[in-house]
């Protein structure tokens, strides 16, 4: 009697074991075509408790508006598409474990995602010996770069650091009516600010770039600026340039009016997220990946779309989330597979006009596939963004020097 | 000019340290009257910021005029942090109380993150960026304001601690709570507007914050952290001690920022090793009971 109950527990238990698997797994039933019945995207993300929520929750709100588009088109394939969201909550090790579910358990044919060089980092150390097929949208520094080399499975939207540095020094060096003497180069003591520095310098002596160059680390989140302010104060340089975070500009701004430092101009990194208050954000300049005052068709109905659905113009990390499904979808939709080396074939050849102008993968020489390799360089002008640099985009020219804060109305 | 940056650099340090001063206050008063360390108490600085960020949002109201209502409001929320969380663990072990101030902290920046998401907010106050000239040295009118605002509320908080009656009793209970509640003071009560005193200090500092900085929902941790380092400095529960360490954090940054290489990069953790510093010599802080 006891061994007929403990054969039925073990049945009962092997049935829910296995009935538990199968819900877990997550895996659309297969149609009879061998594409499941939905298109399941992986997309991982800083969502929550970090600093860099703000990013990864203005990449989702791109990519969930793509997805809605896409499905009101009929989906890919005939099939819809759904995204399988994992939050890296800012840390590696979340951000290991949510990229091993999604390709071990979830198993999705792509995983598209991931946010600041340290957690991409170790996600890509973690998983690389699974070769999953993944499209980063962030991380800046080389050291990914390095550590991924030319594996065919690795896809990159973000510019590197060197895109950056050498899109400000070409700007400097090519485009200005008058280069500039001496930059004074306040930047923030991590990574993303140190890495950006060294480029800074390295390429400015590669280039024989005339000018003198100082540079001062701050800490980024500081309630307080005012004693760098005062350091480049005191060596007057032709241009100050920041390369920080963006909640550290305004504070720099403020501490620049209150100490009444002066440089012919400020240039920051991303000036245009988020939109700075008009009494001291105008004539400041920077480097950015994106504008939403992009004079194409396409960014202008993205931001119009946007606009009128968040009530704001979009952020820089929404369009890449909203290419990067696009340009996904639309190599699945020319694999007509989403079996891996199908679609990385397939994504190698995919060519669409985005909000980010008309974007493909090319090799950078160092890695196989790069979306962004090329910056445009801003200044604000009467609450407006002129786009000074490419040409092709021009829209305005650059105030220099700019008027002191004293002038300023 | 060397000793015009001295003086600026001095006016500058003393402004940050008034502020810091405002942001420990409501701190070592729950540690003084409560032996509790209240780790979210940059947290809720941060919600004051947002009630202020509201309130210039949807009501129009300029952050200062709406100091009185945010006070109110922080009250209140003292109040139920007290009765829903502090009073249970009171009488618990330390750790206890850390895990559950941790806890609310990490509570209150999820709850700020359904309510403002994490996008960064500013409230648009256009006097806060003027600049005053005076002689050789400049401040701007933001920082100033939120230092006078902060030392005339220090101030009386400190006459309102020794002359009333209520802060007699909170004082007698900060001492020894046994002998207070055998002197007829009722002090759970007490307890109970410490916790909503604190509240409504870290809702005045909340107001100003909003006059200089961009707010998100993390920007409590970095204050409870200076916070933190101003209590221990001047010594738990010591008022002159938490004023003098304010300017002495806010002096040490400026001058460390100004004057070493690579400054504003050590600044904090210069301040920081002054802090070790002084504790090696006094293990209580400077002004310590």
């Amino acid at each position: 009697m006891d061994m007929k109950v403990a054969a039925a527990a073990i049945v009962i238990l092997i049935v829910v074991v296995a009935g538990a698997y199968v819900l877990m797994s997550g895996q659309a039933p297969s149609s009879a075509g061998g594409l499941p019945d939905r298109i399941r995207l992986g997309v991982i993300l800083p969502l929550s408790t970090a600093s860099y929520a703000s990013a990864g929750q203005e990449a989702l709100r791109g990519m969930k508006m793509a997805v809605e588009e896409i499905n009101a088109n009929g989906g890919v394939l005939g099939k819809p598409v759904e995204l399988v969201i994992r939050d890296t909550k800012g840390d590696p090790n979340t951000a290991i474990t949510g990229a091993t579910d999604l390709i071990t358990k979830e198993k999705v044919p792509i995983i598209i995602g991931f946010y600041s060089s340290t957690v991409t980092y170790a996600s890509m150390n973690a998983i690389k010996n699974y070769k999953p097929l993944v499209f980063v949208l962030g991380a800046s520094s080389v050291k990914v770069e390095q550590l991924v080399g030319m594996e065919r499975w690795f896809f990159h939207m973000h510019p590197w650091d060197y895109h950056r540095q050498g899109t400000v020094i070409e700007y400097f060096l090519n485009h200005m009516k008058e280069i500039p003497k001496k930059i004074f180069v306040a930047y923030e003591d991590g990574v993303y600010g140190t890495t950006s520095y060294e480029y800074f310098v390295n390429l400015s002596r590669e280039r024989n770039a005339p000018w003198e160059v100082v540079g001062e680390a701050f800490k980024t989140g500081s309630s307080d600026f005012s004693s760098v302010i005062l350091k480049a104060k005191q060596e007057n340089p032709d241009v100050f340039y920041i390369v920080g975070y963006p909640g550290d500009y305004p504070v720099f701004f403020r501490n620049a009016k209150e100490n009444d430092f002066n440089p012919k101009l400020i240039f920051i990194v991303a000036p245009e997220f988020p939109n700075y208050p008009k009494d001291i954000g105008d004539y400041v300049a920077g480097v950015d990946v994106w504008s939403p005052y992009l004079n194409t068709p396409e960014a202008k109905a993205f931001v119009q779309k946007f606009e009128s659905k968040f009530g704001r113009a979009p952020e820089y990390w929404a369009p890449f989330g909203y290419t990067a499904i696009k340009m996904v979808v639309k190599a699945i939709e020319d694999a007509k597979s989403l079996d891996k080396e199908k679609l990385i074939g397939a994504l190698e050849k995919v060519e669409i006009k985005s909000p980010l102008g008309t974007v493909r993968f090319k090799q950078t020489g160092k890695t196989l596939h790069q979306v962004v390799d090329k910056l445009f360089v801003v200044q604000w002008q009467g609450g407006k963004v002129a786009i000074l640099y490419p040409k092709e985009y021009k829209t305005g020219e650059l105030i220099y020097p700019v008027p002191k804060w004293s002038e300023r109305g | 000019m060397q000793s015009e940056l001295v003086l600026q650099v001095v006016v500058n340090g003393i402004l940050l340290g008034g502020f810091y001063a405002l942001v420990t206050l409501g701190l070592n008063l729950i540690f003084g009257v409560m032996d509790v360390t209240n780790f979210a108490h940059g947290d809720l600085i941060m919600l004051a910021a947002y009630f202020s960020y509201w309130a210039a949002e949807l009501l129009g109201m300029d952050p200062i005029t709406f100091i009185p209502v945010n006070a109110a409001l922080m009250f209140l929320v003292g109040l139920a942090f007290y009765r829903a969380a502090l009073k249970p663990v009171l009488k618990a072990p330390a750790y206890n109380q850390i895990a559950l101030t941790f806890g609310f902290s990490i509570f209150l920046q999820s709850l700020a993150l359904i309510l403002w998401t994490s996008d960064m907010r500013q409230i648009e106050v256009p006097y806060a960026s003027s600049v005053l000239q005076l002689g050789p040295v400049s401040v701007g009118l933001g920082k100033l304001i939120a230092f006078l605002i902060a030392f005339g509320f220090t101030l009386g908080f400190l006459v309102f601690l020794s002359r009333t009656k209520l802060g007699g009793a909170m004082r007698s209970v900060s001492q020894d709570p046994m002998a207070a509640s055998l002197m007829g003071i009722d002090v759970d009560r007490i307890y109970l507007l410490t916790s909503g005193i604190a509240s409504l200090l870290a809702g005045v500092a909340g107001s100003l914050v909003t006059l200089n900085l961009y707010i998100n929902p993390f920007i409590g941790g970095e204050l409870t952290l200076k916070a933190f380092g101003v209590v221990i400095l001047g010594g738990m529960g010591s008022y002159l001690g938490m004023i003098v360490a304010s300017m002495v954090l806010g002096l040490a940054e400026a001058f460390v920022g100004a004057f070493v290489p690579q400054g504003g990069s050590l600044a904090p953790g210069i301040a920081f090793a002054v802090i070790v510093a002084v504790l090696a010599l006094r293990p209580k802080g400077l002004f310590g009971r």
